[in-house]
């Protein structure tokens, strides 16, 4: 077995586990953290695929940044202790809802694997110069929208955060 | 490019392996012998008080989310600041109208108290 | 196809000038709580932002490699959209002044301009999807804007999760197309996916695109969020997302639905025509039930959802213009329905049905502009929500076969829907009671005569108030267009020219 395909299964088995532990396990905090696990692992397989900006982006933002939103999200209830199984209304739909997804999911990915998929670019000595060339030049319109964008969805929490700090 | 990775995996292989075996051999070789002052989260010093779960302040919420914003902004200068020469002028611009969109945003919360610790 | 230039710049000019304005309006002191300077500012922001896009007219451009395009289509839409959020804006002048976020109010209506017009130019999916995003995440706080509306908060996390969800969804999608084809240009996309041919998985991405803009629009079976949210809001907010913002969605799912099926258009066709109908007659059916006006404008918005879907169905280049011209029409007329019950609920204290009787003879003016939205909501000539319909139900007998059912179930649910239209109608004008409203006690009380009272003509200082403006307005145009509609629909067939990729 070649090295990246063995780095992919061990990845690959790391991220189901913890996605598992993400709904299975009793305590909020637990399934926080396995969580981060999970992005921690998706940073990994990015690795595998020689796409170490996507990697960096992983690891920052989500293993970072998210984590620590969803941690502090947690922090902020005080009902139920924490445990799941409380917090979560919809449980007692998990036996269709498990169906659905699993059909759903041997569905799409049995058609992945049917699909032939177009490879756009052939991997290029330093992928950060075209990621860089994308960003900068075909895509700035977006770039700058999503500037916007960014600062709309921070003047758009605060607005709501502060109001909840208004009244108490 | 994979052999890079390789010296990492065995670091990170040797890293776990140590701190597992540290813990494995303390437990081990430990006496066991649990009473109840010892069981208690803070053997010595004051004892705790109410209940470990309470609500934290807002105010944690929204720096966490002020540093998520700025998270991703600081990704987008990555590329740029690794391919500066190359880019030129027009990504220059681009990205100074990025981040003075961003800054606005960023006075606009200080303006309205959202980091103010009351 | 090239990078931008100096001289590309221009056609930005409307959008730069609605951000620039949204973040002024941003940084007004908080300490004159009544002061108009927000509402002056976004109202001169968005006439420059029109003025601007007016004299783009006739231009034609693919500006940065084909991620913006500007043609009739886009600019057609721009000026939809600004004019839509002046409406809005105007109307909601006395709102904003009664919350304590009233110039978030307006930044956040600006910023929500800037991404429905870049929704109409952009020519690739990251730019589509930026700016759909930049539209949905403006709006998601405005449920909140009115601290005093318990319901809100309801309103806004439906809203939110319900949005966040079908996001997701539809960047699936997307991202299956992206892989698919391996291009984000949507002008590349459709000749690449003609020469690979049927894939299932195209049938997969169009699935999740489906039910994302499914959410988005409301469309049966994705409906459940939006009665909730559209009752739950501060009014002139759901005049907004209801009127304005959900119009957006219509747009991004003709332009990359279009772009997409190419392969497989008739089994699209069928799926889209299933969800029309579905739609319509759901939409209808409950909206028959309903004792809330808001509820019921609601559940009518939805069954009009149901009615642009058809146009979507039928693929044609008149269909689409049909969608397009509907599309305005819904917009114009929900924003205008909304702000006239918002002045009915101000000054009767409530959205009930009984709120309304006998409004005749309390706010004739204003009893006469819901008369003339509910008929043309209902597809009564010559009133522009008639033309939209019947565009659509032309295309359909140009084709004949089974769109032939499609424009049946369009014209039953009219008449279907005019029911509900009607009932609101008969309470406001036919119902003998003379109802007045007790400003003091804020109860309305059955009155034997219909002389009007003092108490009723306190009322009449109301009179004037925005919202009451806005509806004029509205009407205004739902006349003019639906008397003199050879101008909209030629440029709703040249526009829907533009996005008909084949």
């Amino acid at each position: 077995m070649e090295l990246s395909s063995l780095a992919f299964w061990i990845l690959a088995t790391m991220i189901i586990i913890s996605g598992l532990g993400v709904v299975f396990l009793k305590n909020i905090v637990h399934s926080a953290l396995a969580l981060i696990a999970t992005f921690i692992g998706a940073a990994g397989i990015y690795l595998t695929l020689h796409s170490e900006f996507l990697a960096a982006i992983q690891v920052l933002i989500y293993a970072g940044a998210i984590a620590i939103l969803i941690v502090f999200g947690i922090m902020l209830i005080t009902k139920g202790e924490g445990k799941m199984g409380e917090t979560n209304l919809f449980g007692k739909y998990k036996i269709s809802a498990g169906i659905v997804v699993l059909i759903m999911v041997s569905l799409v990915s049995y058609l992945v694997l049917q699909t032939p998929w177009q490879i756009t670019t052939e991997l290029n000595e330093s992928l950060m110069s075209d990621i860089a060339k994308l960003i900068f030049y075909d895509h700035v319109v977006a770039f700058e929208l999503a500037g916007v964008l960014l600062t709309v969805a921070m003047i758009g929490a605060i607005m709501i955060a502060r109001g909840v700090k208004k009244n108490g | 490019m994979e052999t890079q990775y390789i010296t990492i995996g065995i670091l990170f292989l040797g890293a776990m392996a140590f701190a597992l075996a540290a813990m494995i051999l303390s437990r081990i070789l430990q006496p066991h012998r649990p009473y109840p002052e010892k069981l208690e989260t803070y053997e010595c010093g004051m004892e705790t008080q109410g209940p470990t779960w309470v609500q934290f302040r807002v105010s944690y919420f929204l720096y966490a989310l002020i540093f998520l914003i700025f998270d991703v902004e600081a990704i987008f200068l990555i590329p740029w600041v690794v391919k500066f020469k190359e880019l030129g002028l027009p990504a220059l611009i681009a990205m100074f109208m990025f981040l003075i969109i961003l800054i606005i945003g960023f006075i606009y919360d200080w303006k309205e108290g959202a980091l103010d610790w009351e | 196809m090239e990078t931008l230039t100096l001289q590309d710049l221009q056609f930005f000019l409307p959008e730069v000038i609605l951000i620039t304005f949204a973040f002024v309006v941003l940084f007004i002191s908080n300490k004159n709580k009544s002061s108009l300077l927000p509402f002056h500012l976004a109202m001169g922001a968005l006439l420059g932002a029109l003025i601007f896009t007016i004299t783009q007219l006739g231009s034609e451009a693919i500006l940065n490699f084909g991620t913006v395009e500007i043609n009739t289509f886009s600019l057609l839409l721009k000026i939809v959209f600004i004019i839509f959020s002046i409406i809005t804006v105007w109307g909601s002048k006395d709102f904003a002044i009664s919350i304590s976020f009233g110039k978030e109010y307006y930044g956040l209506i600006l910023f929500a301009t800037v991404g429905l017009t870049m929704l109409g130019s952009a020519g690739d999916l990251i730019t589509l999807f930026i700016a759909f995003e930049l539209t949905s995440i403006s709006t998601y706080a405005l449920p909140l804007i009115d601290r005093s509306n318990e319901r809100g908060r309801e309103a806004a996390l439906k809203y939110f999760l319900n949005g966040a969800f079908a996001t997701g969804l539809v960047l699936f999608g997307l991202s299956l197309v992206y892989g698919l084809t391996g291009t984000v240009l949507l002008k590349e996309i459709v000749p690449i996916i003609a020469e690979i041919g049927y894939e299932p998985m195209i049938v997969v991405a169009l699935a999740f695109l489906v039910a994302g803009f499914g959410y988005k629009m409301a469309i049966v079976p994705f409906h459940l969020w939006a009665p909730d949210v559209y009752e739950g809001s501060p009014t002139p907010v759901t005049s907004f997302l209801a009127g304005v913002t959900k119009k957006g969605a219509f747009v991004v799912s003709l332009k990359i639905l279009l772009a997409t099926l190419i392969v497989i258009k008739i089994q699209v066709s069928i799926l889209l025509g299933t969800l029309a109908i579905l739609t319509m007659t759901v939409g209808n059916v409950v909206a028959l039930m309903q004792k809330n006006t808001k509820r019921m404008l609601a559940y009518s918005s939805i069954a009009h959802a149901g009615n642009i879907l058809v146009g979507l169905a039928i693929i044609t280049e008149l269909s689409v213009a049909g969608s397009i011209l509907h599309i305005i029409a819904h917009g114009l007329m929900t924003i205008g329905i909304f702000f006239g019950i918002l002045y009915v609920s101000k000054i009767r204290g409530g959205y009930d049905l009984g709120d309304f009787i006998g409004l005749r003879w309390v706010a004739p003016w204003t009893a006469f502009g819901l008369l003339i939205i509910l008929l043309s909501l209902a597809g009564v000539p010559p009133f522009i929500g008639f033309w939209g319909k019947m565009v659509i139900v032309v295309s359909a007998f140009e084709l004949g076969n089974w769109y032939m059912f499609l424009a049946l179930a369009l014209v039953l649910n009219s008449a279907l829907s005019l029911v509900y239209y009607a009932r609101v109608i008969r309470v406001m004008y036919m119902d003998n009671k003379g109802v007045e409203f007790n400003m003091a006690t804020k109860q309305n009380t059955v009155i034997e005569t219909r002389e009007i009272t003092a108490a009723t003509k306190e009322i009449g200082k109301l009179r004037t108030s925005s919202y009451n403006i806005a509806l004029y307005v509205c009407v205004l145009l739902i006349t003019v267009t639906g008397l003199f509609p050879e101008q909209l629909v030629a440029i709703s067939r040249e526009a829907a020219r533009f996005i008909i990729p084949w």
